[in-house]
């Protein structure tokens, strides 16, 4: 079948066979291997891309039925200066990945929630964590990704970030 | 990766869809994709055609029926899109409720209202919330539309070349509620339950806990008139026979009649305090 998508705002055309899913012409096709593959039955949340504008696990789209989309990788969250998004660096700063497999998923997941609540008050850590079930991370516990997603509001609010750890101020020599 | 091969077709509008559906043997509704998928990676389905109506306009959306008295909610209306329908939460709130505890936040960006009623073998929420609101299930074939009663149609399997089109649901207010208790790797419900409270007195179903969705008449015959203590909707349910409760999972099957009571009594007594 041929298939165009728009791939972080890149036309992309290629021929598809009906049973290939979305995670595989990303990563196989198109070399966008920043989507990880974990479970590939819909579980772990780790090939979290975003389809014109929702979050979805690509391992449960079909690229025939993605034709003519809008998707948008971890690849395209950075800047091609190599800039981190606010809601990466706030991660980062909050210690938020540790070994970084769940990590390109959680980016993908909780940037829909950051977008969603841009305009009103930040989410909760009730919703924070509500929004996480889709994503399995084996490391860190979510705590200091809860925090992460936490500060990531607050820089867009001019606020100081509930519960934060990490200071703003100097840091400790360790 | 899918191992199974199939064909794919996209129409563009219910009666292409029809006509590919009752045309082909093996043909599969493709909707959200968010069961059938995993399903075929696991080879626990098969399909020889994906018919993928995901993007038919004319099967998303709710509005009210020209009576005013039922929502019409389109079945390719997304579960996440279903939780924050301000329609469906100020008639229907139960089905808001359900919806939103279904999966996770991307399963509900693709899993459709359909989908989820139509996901026979699979513990979903919505069929409760759509039995105890006496809701219509809406369904188009090549001979035209009909439609069946939620408690109809969670008992039986999907009719083989018909297409779930819209869920007709009666406004409620705010007299209705659903309570879940989520098994935690899963996100299926241990037990769910939803209820609605009606002239004629409570209408009360269950799922997780039996084996497929039910509505519960001797429990309702029990607490018609109230009190909707406690105390009184767990006697109500231990009246119930054992067998209607299907252990498994780590419980047994005095557990889950047990949870399902309590459950049941927080849904009435918040539906009730919504009420007043």
């Amino acid at each position: 079948m041929d298939i165009t998508l728009n791939v972080n705002g890149r036309p992309e055309q290629f021929s598809a066979q009906p049973n290939e899913l979305l995670v595989e012409r990303l990563r196989d096709g198109l070399g966008l291997t920043g989507t990880k593959v974990g479970c590939d039955t819909g579980q772990c949340g780790t090939c979290v891309v975003r389809l014109d504008g929702r979050s979805v696990k690509s391992c449960l789209v079909l690229t025939a039925s993605a034709a003519g989309a809008e998707v948008a990788t971890i690849e395209g969250v950075t800047t091609r200066g190599g800039e981190l998004s606010g809601l990466q660096e706030a991660l980062r700063q909050e210690h938020g990945t540790q070994c970084g497999f769940c990590t390109p998923g959680m980016v993908m997941a909780l940037g829909e929630l950051v977008d969603a609540t841009a305009d009103g008050p930040a989410p909760t850590e009730p919703e924070i964590r509500e929004w996480l079930t889709g994503n399995l991370c084996r490391c860190t516990g979510y705590h200091s990704v809860v925090r992460g997603v936490q500060r990531a509001c607050a820089a867009t609010r001019d606020e100081v970030p509930a519960g934060s750890t990490a200071s703003t101020a100097a840091a400790p020599e360790v | 990766m899918i191992l199974t091969e199939f064909d794919y077709a996209r129409p563009t509008g219910l009666d292409e869809a029809l006509a590919l559906l009752s045309g082909t043997r093996g043909a599969r509704v493709l909707a959200g994709g968010q069961s059938l998928l995993p399903d075929l990676r696991t080879g626990a389905d098969s399909a020889r055609l994906l018919v993928d109506i995901r993007r038919l306009a004319e099967l998303r959306g709710t509005t009210r029926t020209p009576d005013g008295r039922r929502l019409r909610i389109g079945a390719l209306t997304t579960l996440a899109d279903l939780a924050a329908d301000p329609l469906v939460l100020a008639e229907a709130p139960e089905l808001a409720a359900a919806a939103r505890s279904n999966g996770d936040p991307q399963v509900r960006n693709l899993g459709t209202l359909g989908g989820n009623l139509a996901a026979a073998g699979r513990p979903t929420d919505l069929p409760v919330a759509a039995i105890a609101a006496d809701a219509l299930v809406e369904l188009a074939g090549t001979g035209g539309r009909s439609t069946l009663p939620a408690e109809e149609f969670a008992a039986g399997t999907a009719p083989a070349g018909e297409v779930l089109t819209a869920l007709l649901v009666p406004a409620a207010g705010a007299a209705a509620a659903f309570e879940k208790s989520a098994d935690r790797a899963t996100r299926y419900p241990l037990c769910a339950t939803a209820v609605r409270i009606t002239p004629d007195g409570p209408r009360i179903a269950v799922t997780g806990a039996t084996p497929r969705p039910l509505r519960l008449r001797g429990v309702e015959d029990r607490l018609r008139g109230g009190p909707y203590s406690t105390e009184a909707v767990l006697a109500a349910f231990r009246a119930e026979p054992r067998e209607l409760f299907v252990p498994g999972r780590g419980t047994s099957a005095e557990y889950l009649g047990h949870l399902a009571g309590v459950l049941t009594a927080r849904a009435l007594q918040r539906a009730e305090r919504a009420l007043s």
